[in-house]
């Protein structure tokens, strides 16, 4: 995909991903009002167009809705199926649903993060015999803006530096 | 000791390089333009070494959409640097590129000790063919990938050392280190780059970094966390980056090369040719705005025509075991027309098939394709073509007739199109615009949201002199009007909100394009009055 935005709407594309990205702060306006985010769509995928919403600020231990959207649903149809990772688990039952053709579905379901950090729930779109995911992030607390630096990382003599991976 | 080594290393690697930078041509995947050097030659009677080896990765095919982990096969990790490292002092003592076989070879010190160290770089400067490609981790610091071996010493007879990158893959996950993976990336564009030499033999690539890690996952937000959306092409002040999914179960594309490969054909757009696109999603259901539809159609063609495959594959998922297998021979869509990117990349991939690179390249590289007045699209490639490739012609236009694309010749506006896709309105391609008046302009949500069939109106017109001009675009409550300006390339935008948009332009003489949306998408029938004062 060619990724290509506007200046001025990248600044509101920006606010749109740090409101998702970083946790609601406490007393923050809650879901009512609240945008669906677009997910991106991966070239030559399943042309399911996934939006998201998290309804609330995600906590360890709790419950937190994710509203979902689907339009793009050709005349055979197309199913989605949920999977979760990064301590995140789904409290529905249900993780697979069919996507009627010709009209937007929307689906709410729970997650519940184990503890503080970046839990993924991650959304499979099947339709036309291709399959396109989106991963949604649940964070709970504050996200490092960093992954923890790998102690492996070395610094060659003009600055670059590399992570070398060990072989035999 | 060891410094005087690595002077010498230096001294040697310049005079390398420029040969190996006149050294191009050849061509297909067996990697033209890129020779094997060596480096590192020690004084006579210094009590010399050599070392040599082949370096491989294991690569994992991927034939129809999965990945095919018993099918993982090592491939040579090409063009890539070398470094010996004193295990000692941890200086780089000799450095080389390994050649289209993997193969390296270095002289250096008896008796000591060292470790090889191969960088997922591919660089070569010089007077002729030039590149400098490097695949980090962008949750790493932006670190280039490396491995290394262990520490050996160095002995006092020739010795060998091959060099392996495992995929990490135990049979059901990755179970360690996937090493491979960023060697699999450059190899891609390594392909890619050689496929470019082998018609363009002294092309100077712009700088280019590709980003993976097991961390990038499918999702808006900070690629530091590996957020980085999905895998595409991005150009930010100059510079230009690939970014590639890597998460397991969820979507990794390092033996996705199709996916890569297209990646690499916006790239191509970006350093050598033309793309108007406005980006966005879209899939090949899609009924596309002509500039995406032409770009993505391309990046789909391209990954066949420089991996000399006919089908796109991408896996996702569960062990990476689903995936998407796109037949590039052949558009396969009900309805197929310009607006089709499944149409453009059968067009481009059977032209390719039947004619060779050298006349598309000529063409996307052409004055008359990057600096038409008309948007890029089909329908000024097929212009630029007749130009660059005249004995060619009637080749295209048996392609375009097939898929109901107007096959007429010099006609960069498409003003002999005839197919509208089934949406009303989109035709003409192009509407005149009146320079001190007004005129309407309407768009439509029809076909989709943002850069659909319909969702941009093109306006056409010519001022006599060159000079500043006040547009105004002014539409419904419930409409946020955007527009871009064109004269050979893109010359100006306004990206306000609200129901108005109006700016002042420095335009020049001659034919201009205004091109114009709803960013609000609000309906299937929003109509603007256009003001060019």
């Amino acid at each position: 995909m060619l990724q290509r935005q506007h200046p001025v709407r990248i600044a509101a594309a920006l606010a749109c991903a740090l409101a998702l990205a970083l946790p609601l702060a406490a007393g923050a306006a809650g879901p009512a009002g609240k945008a669906m985010t677009t997910a991106p769509m991966k070239s030559n995928g399943s042309g399911v167009q996934v939006q998201y919403r998290v309804d609330g600020t995600p906590e360890a231990g709790r419950p937190v809705p994710v509203v979902l959207g689907f339009d793009g649903i050709a005349a055979a149809g197309a199913t989605v199926r949920l999977a979760t990772e990064g301590g995140l688990t789904l409290t529905s039952a249900e993780t697979t649903r069919s996507l009627p053709a010709g009209q937007a579905t929307t689906w709410t379901v729970e997650v519940m993060p184990a503890a503080a950090g970046i839990g993924y729930l991650n959304v499979f779109t099947t339709q036309g015999g291709a399959t396109s995911a989106t991963s949604i992030p649940v964070s709970v607390g504050k996200p490092s803006a960093t992954m923890p630096a790998s102690g492996a990382l070395k610094q060659s003599t003009d600055g670059e530096k590399i992570l070398p991976m060990q072989v035999k | 000791m060891q410094a005087m080594w690595a002077r010498r290393s230096v001294a040697v690697t310049a005079v390398v390089a420029l040969l190996t930078a006149c050294g191009g041509g050849g061509g297909g995947g067996g990697g033209g333009g890129f020779a094997g050097s060596l480096i590192g030659v020690p004084a006579a009677g210094s009590g010399a070494v050599t070392l040599s080896g082949t370096a491989t990765y294991v690569s994992i095919p991927n034939p129809s959409g999965a990945l095919v982990y018993g099918s993982a096969t090592p491939k040579p990790i090409r063009g890539a640097t070398v470094e010996i490292v004193n295990s000692a002092s941890a200086a780089v003592i000799a450095t080389a590129t390994t050649d289209a076989s993997g193969a390296y070879s270095v002289s250096l010190p008896s008796s000591i000790q060292v470790l090889v160290r191969i960088k997922a770089q591919m660089t070569q400067g010089g007077s002729g063919a030039t590149w400098d490609v490097t695949v980090r981790d962008n949750t790493q610091s932006d670190a280039i990938f490396a491995l290394e071996t262990p520490s050996f010493a160095t002995g006092t007879g020739a010795i060998t050392r091959d060099v392996q990158a495992p995929s990490g893959w135990d049979g059901s996950r990755y179970a360690s280190t996937r090493v491979a993976a960023p060697f699999a990336v450059l190899d891609t564009v390594y392909a890619a780059q050689a496929k470019m030499l082998s018609v363009a033999p002294g092309t100077a690539f712009p700088a280019l970094k590709l980003y993976w890690s097991t961390n990038n996952v499918p999702a808006v937000g900070n690629p530091a966390l590996g957020q980085i959306g999905t895998t595409s092409f991005t150009m930010s002040n100059g510079a230009r980056a690939i970014y590639v999914l890597g998460k397991e179960n969820v979507d990794t594309d390092e033996y996705d090369a199709s996916v890569v490969a297209h990646e690499w054909g916006h790239y191509y757009q970006s350093a050598f040719s033309r793309d108007d696109s406005p980006g966005g999603s879209h899939a090949l259901t899609d009924k596309l705005d002509r500039r995406a539809a032409f770009s993505e159609g391309w990046g789909n063609a391209w990954s066949g025509i420089a991996l000399a495959r006919n089908n796109y594959t991408d896996s996702v998922g569960q062990a990476q075991g689903q995936g998407a297998d796109i037949d590039l021979t052949a558009s396969g869509v009900a309805g197929p027309g310009w607006f089709r990117e499944a149409s453009i990349h059968s067009i481009l991939w059977r032209l390719n098939s039947q004619v060779g690179f050298k006349p598309i390249n000529d063409t996307l590289t052409s004055a008359a394709f990057k600096s038409g007045v008309a948007v890029t699209s089909i329908h000024p490639f097929t212009a630029a073509f007749g130009l660059a490739a005249t004995g060619s012609a009637s080749v295209l236009a048996g392609l375009l007739t097939g898929e109901q694309i107007s096959a007429a010749a010099n006609d960069p506006f498409g003003v002999n199109e005839t197919n509208d896709g089934q949406v009303d309105g989109v035709l003409p391609m192009y509407r005149p615009a009146t320079v001190g008046g007004s005129t309407r302009a309407c768009v439509t949500n029809a076909a989709g949201a943002g850069n659909k069939l319909g969702s941009y109106v093109y306006l056409r017109f010519s001022l006599p002199s060159a000079g500043t001009h006040t547009i105004t675009v002014a539409g419904p409550t419930a409409a946020d009007p955007d527009f871009a300006l064109y004269a050979g390339r893109q010359v100006d935008e306004s990206v306000g909100f609200g129901a108005s948009e109006t700016k002042a332009v420095s335009l020049p003489a001659g034919d201009n394009v205004l091109v114009i949306n709803d960013y609000n998408n609000s309906s299937a029938n929003t109509c603007f009055n256009v003001s060019i004062q």
